[in-house]
This record gives C-alpha cells, structure tokens and sequence, in this order.
C-alpha cells in the first residue's frame, strides 16, 4: 500500500531523528534509580517484616489454641464425675500404680484436686488453699474424710492431702469395676494459671511490637517545624540470663518526619530547576536539596505562578511554601531487661543502645495538596546512634504468650546530620505493644 | 560477547558505568524518539528521563531476542503514552472521513529540515501527535493503537487523518508550492 506523502515526508525527516539531550540529565537519572532502589528495598524489608509478624502470630495462636485445647480436654472432669473425688479412685491398674513413685501420684492428686475445683468454681487456686477451704465445707469433707481413714498415714503432710499405699490398693480394687482408664498426669505438665511459670534461665523468647512514635522537640533548631506522628515496629529475639535479666536484639524499622514553613528560592541553573531554602544549612529543615525533573512538571498554585512567570527573566524568586522531611531507619537494638515483677502481671525495666541505618530520606515540597519539588535533606549520616529507657508492663495470656505495653523514650546520641552547622538529636517517645512468645 | 550485550550484563548489576555507556549509545537516538511524542524539549527530557530509570530498573527482563535498541524504543513509546494517558486524557476529536493530500515538488521538500517538522508535530493536539507517531512512524497498526490508547479503531483512524490535515497545512503554509488532490481516507 503506497504511504500517505505526508507520512512519507515525517517518516523520511523524523524516523532516524537524532539529537543530544542536555548534559546533566545522565546525574538526574542516577538519582533516580538510586532512589527507587531505596525505595524497593524499603518495600522488601516491610514486606518482609510483615510475613515474620504474621508468621509469628499464627505459631503464638496455634500455641495459644493448643494450650487452651489440652487444658480444656484433659485437666478438667466433666460433670458426670464426682466432685473432689479422690484420686486414687480412678481405674488405674494395680501395675501401673504400683510402678509410679507415691511423691508423683501426690502431685496428681494437687492437680486434680485444683482441676475439679476449677470446674465447680471456675476458678483457679492452689490444691491446698482449695483442701482447707474445703474443710469446712460438709460438701466436700466427706470424700476427703474416706481418704484419710487409712491405718498408714504420713503424719508430715497434710491430713486432708496424705496418701497412704494400702488406701491405694483398695481404691484400686473399688475403681477396677470401671472400664476406661482416664490418663495419669505427671508433676511438670499442668499449669492452670498460664502465667504461674516463672521465667526461666536460658530460655529464649521473640517478641512482635509496634507503636506509634512522637517527637515532642524535634525542630532542629527552627521554630516554625513541627514534628510529626510516625510509627515504628519490629521483631526482638531476648534472652534470659538469669530469673531477673534478659537480653535482646532484633530489628525495628523506626521513622522521623517534620514540616515546616519557610521561604524558599526557585532557581534555574543549567536549565534545570531547582526550589533552594533561602538560608541554606541554618538548621536541618534547610539542609535540603530539591529538584525538579524539568519547569514543565512544575504545576504551580495560584501564588505561584506570578514568580514562575518571572522566572523566564529573573535568576532567582521566593516564595514561601511547606517542607516535609521524612527520615527511615533500620535500627538494631542491643538491650537489657531487668524484671522487677515477675509474674502472671509483670513489670520490667529495659534499657540499652541501638544501630540506625538510614534507608530512606525524602523531602518534598507539598503545595495545596500537589506535589511540586522532590528531593533530600542533605548530610545525614548513614549510621547513627541512639538509647532508649522504657518500662515493660507484661501480661501473660496464655503459657507461652505475654501481651506488653511498653512506653520508651528514644535519644539520639549525636546529630543525624554530619553539617557542622546542624546539631539534631532528635528526642523520640513511643508506646510499643507487643506480643512475646516464649520457647520451652 | 559483543560491546553492547557485555554493558548490558554489567547494567544488570547496577554497574554505575556500564549504565553511563549504554546512555551515551543510546540517549541521542531517545531523545529523538521523545521529542517526537512531547509537546517541548522539556517534556522530551521528562519522558526520556522516565524512560531510562525504566531501562536500568528493568533490563534483566530484556532477553537478548530481537534488537535492543527496538526493546529500548518501545520503553520510551510506552513512557510517553503513560504521560499522555495521565494528563491528556480528554480531548475533543473530530470525526473525519475525507482529506485533502498533497503532493510537493522536491525543491520543497528539501528545502524543509527535521527541526522545522519536529516543531509541527509537537504542536500537534497531544492524541493526534500519539496516533501520527504510531502510525506514519513507528508503523502500528489501528487496531494496535486503539488497543495501546484505549480508543477506538476509528477514533484512531479520524485522528491520523486529523493530524494530516494539520501538517498538511502548516507545510503548505511554510513551504509553499503543491498541487493539491482529493482522496479518500484509508
């Protein structure tokens, strides 16, 4: 098919068309995929973080469903079973009894005893407060009364408790008319209060914990910035030392953010634009460059447009518009903590250093909700140190599983900006809540 | 291995030069292509900026089958349609089922350089500046670019020839002598 003259005559001219582009672009584009690359390990990390959380939160619900499952199954009687009924009248055969030691079957029967208690109260409470509760109760004195009518009593335990050998036979023989055998139930493998184990020596625990971060000084030096609410969240590995001291380490992303309004120069320079603050490096909300791609993207509000329009002649406007500088870090914390309270409600002070990589650092310029300028705060450091302090309140849900509230204040150590002129140590204050898991 | 593939290796390893050397192989016949989709040399450098972050951040997807500067080209066709598709959306089209062709004598045709049609297709309205290209250019088909533009086969058809009528025009208005015939639209 013969070709359109016209589109013969631009294809002709146009097809090969060649020409250099502006010289610095090549820097423009360097930035660029620097910076989405920082943006997608960013998003790796977060995505990351996430499926370990989530991965997390379902090995402690599943523990957590276990834990309530065996509990519910094996430790409490069913309502066909007599109240308080002593141990010994349980179908066990006489060869089996005869085989575990007199010291476990006595834990045995404290574990009944409080499970049947549990059931009629439902309340937990220790065998023997629950026994000599029961000794003024007429409901319950009679089951115990026929257990200690035996000839061989060990006269140094407790009456209402004491079990003797020979009563073993006979409650045997009484109970061999039942058929099923119900399971036996060994001193280490029932706690009916899901905190009542004490933290232990050597044991290990990871925690999931997120909070809401607030900078109560966070200006740099400048009046008119003002911080804003960030969030920070990560996964901690602890490790107990001894009853009272844990040590942890782990990741957290953590995040500071603040704006500010200030006057800003609109430059061109090579022809490329760029929005300057006016008083360059006076303090970290002015340490930033921005750039624009080109003047056409620029799409100017109302106010602006006058000093745009005169930027065809001017070298230089101002204009004043608002600043956000968000700074992302991975921080490695290296932390104590000492339990003050260790129990089903327990409380804790921690305290340590933490590592903080920079991995994002963003500043825009935001006008009437537009976008209009894209760049970096100037001079941050990559690695930063900081301290934290805080006190751990924690709650033990279940067996393995303590929910904690902790309030943390977070001190830079030196300033995030290597400019000399810039001294920001940023304060930060955080309320993480979190879930610890703790490995047997 | 040749010069071009062994950069290309190397730009899949972020490799600040290599990345430097397939700019300076590439951009000047880019930029071209840009200009060609842009309404000003800025938009141009927009678009062939997009386009190149595009290139280095997805070249392990480029799988040495066909030319690379082609896979490269259509990097900065599809940058330039994205853009259009962002900010030119809307715009009135004009139905049109015959044009007027012409026919120049060669002085004329000579006489006009690349940087004066250049200037006439950037002037062109956005949608019939993408249809020309697409289609007198880059040789796609209507129902190509329908499908690439989200529009119609004959919303492509009346744009191309819309955009004909224009250059026709304005070469005419600039460069003068023709003869002028009637046909009807492909």
């Amino acid at each position: 098919m013969e070709r359109h003259p016209i589109d013969q005559l631009f294809k002709d001219k146009l097809g090969n068309f060649e020409k250099n582009p502006p010289a610095d672009l090549m820097g423009q584009i360097e930035q660029q995929v620097a910076f989405r690359g920082k943006v997608r390990q960013m998003n790796q990390i977060k995505a990351v973080i996430g499926v370990a959380a989530g991965l997390i939160l379902i090995v402690m619900a599943g523990w957590f469903s276990l834990d309530q499952n065996q509990f519910s199954e094996n430790k409490i009687p069913s309502k066909n079973q007599k109240e308080l009924s002593p141990v010994l009248s349980t179908p066990l055969k006489e060869a089996t009894v005869a085989s575990i030691p007199d010291k476990l079957l006595l834990a045995d029967q404290q574990h009944r005893g409080t499970a049947t208690a549990m059931n009629r109260d439902g309340k937990s409470k220790s065998v023997v407060a629950k026994r000599n509760s029961a000794a003024s109760s007429s409901k319950v004195k009679e089951p115990i009364a026929s257990v200690s009518t035996g000839k061989e009593t060990e006269k140094s335990l407790p009456q209402t408790i004491a079990v003797t050998k020979e009563e073993k036979k006979t409650d045997i023989n009484n109970s061999s008319k039942q058929k099923k055998a119900e399971p036996v139930y060994f001193a280490d493998s029932y706690y009916p209060n899901p905190a009542a184990r004490k933290t232990e020596k050597g044991s290990w625990r990871i925690k999931a914990e997120v909070s809401p971060m607030f900078a109560p000084q966070i200006s740099g030096g400048n009046s008119a910035t003002k911080s804003m609410s960030t969030v920070s969240g990560g996964m901690i590995a602890s490790y107990q030392l001894n009853k009272r001291v844990s040590i942890s380490t782990g990741v957290r992303y953590s995040q500071m953010k603040q704006g500010t309004h200030s006057a800003y120069t609109l430059s061109a320079k090579s022809g490329i634009t760029y929005l300057e603050p006016v008083e360059k490096s006076a303090s970290i909300s002015r340490d930033v460059s921005l750039y624009l791609p080109s003047k056409s993207s620029i799409v100017y509000s109302n106010g602006m447009q006058a000093i745009a329009n005169g930027l065809q002649s001017a070298a230089t406007n101002v204009f004043a518009s608002d600043i956000s500088q968000d700074f992302k870090y991975l921080e490695i914390p290296v932390q104590a903590t000492y339990k003050l309270i260790d129990s089903k409600f327990s409380v804790g002070v921690t305290g340590g250093i933490s590592t903080n990589i920079l991995i994002g650092n963003i500043a825009s310029i935001t006008e009437n909700g537009i976008k209009l300028s894209q760049g970096n705060t100037d001079n941050l450091r990559d690695v930063i140190y900081s301290g934290s302090a805080g006190v751990e309140f924690g709650y033990g849900l279940a067996k393995n599983l303590v929910l904690t509230v902790e309030p943390r204040l977070k001190q830079y150590m030196h300033s995030v900006s290597s400019n000399e002129m810039v001294n920001f140590k940023p304060l930060q204050m955080g309320i993480f809540t979190g879930l610890t898991f703790s490995f047997e | 291995m040749t010069h071009l593939e062994d950069t290309i290796y190397k730009c899949w390893e972020s490799n600040s030069k290599a990345q430097s050397e397939l700019y300076r192989l590439f951009s000047r016949k880019m930029y071209g292509v840009c200009l060609r989709y842009a309404k000003d040399s800025a938009d141009a450098e927009d678009i062939l900026q997009e386009g190149f972050v595009r290139v280095f951040t997805k070249i392990k997807q480029f799988e040495f089958k066909g030319s690379f500067e082609g896979w490269m080209r259509r990097i900065m066709v599809n940058t330039a349609l994205e853009k259009f598709r962002k900010h030119d959306r809307l715009y009135p089209v004009e139905e049109m089922s015959i044009y007027e062709s012409t026919e120049w004598v060669e002085e004329t045709i000579s006489s006009i350089t690349a940087d004066d049609l250049m200037k006439m297709i950037q002037e062109l309205p956005p949608r019939y500046r993408m249809v020309f290209n697409l289609y007198a250019i880059e040789g796609y088909s209507h129902l190509e670019i329908g499908a690439m533009m989200n529009i119609s086969e004959g919303t492509s058809k009346s744009n191309l020839s819309r955009a004909r009528v224009i250059l026709q025009k304005r070469v005419t208005d600039n460069f003068g002598e023709e003869k002028r015939i009637q046909v009807k639209a492909i």
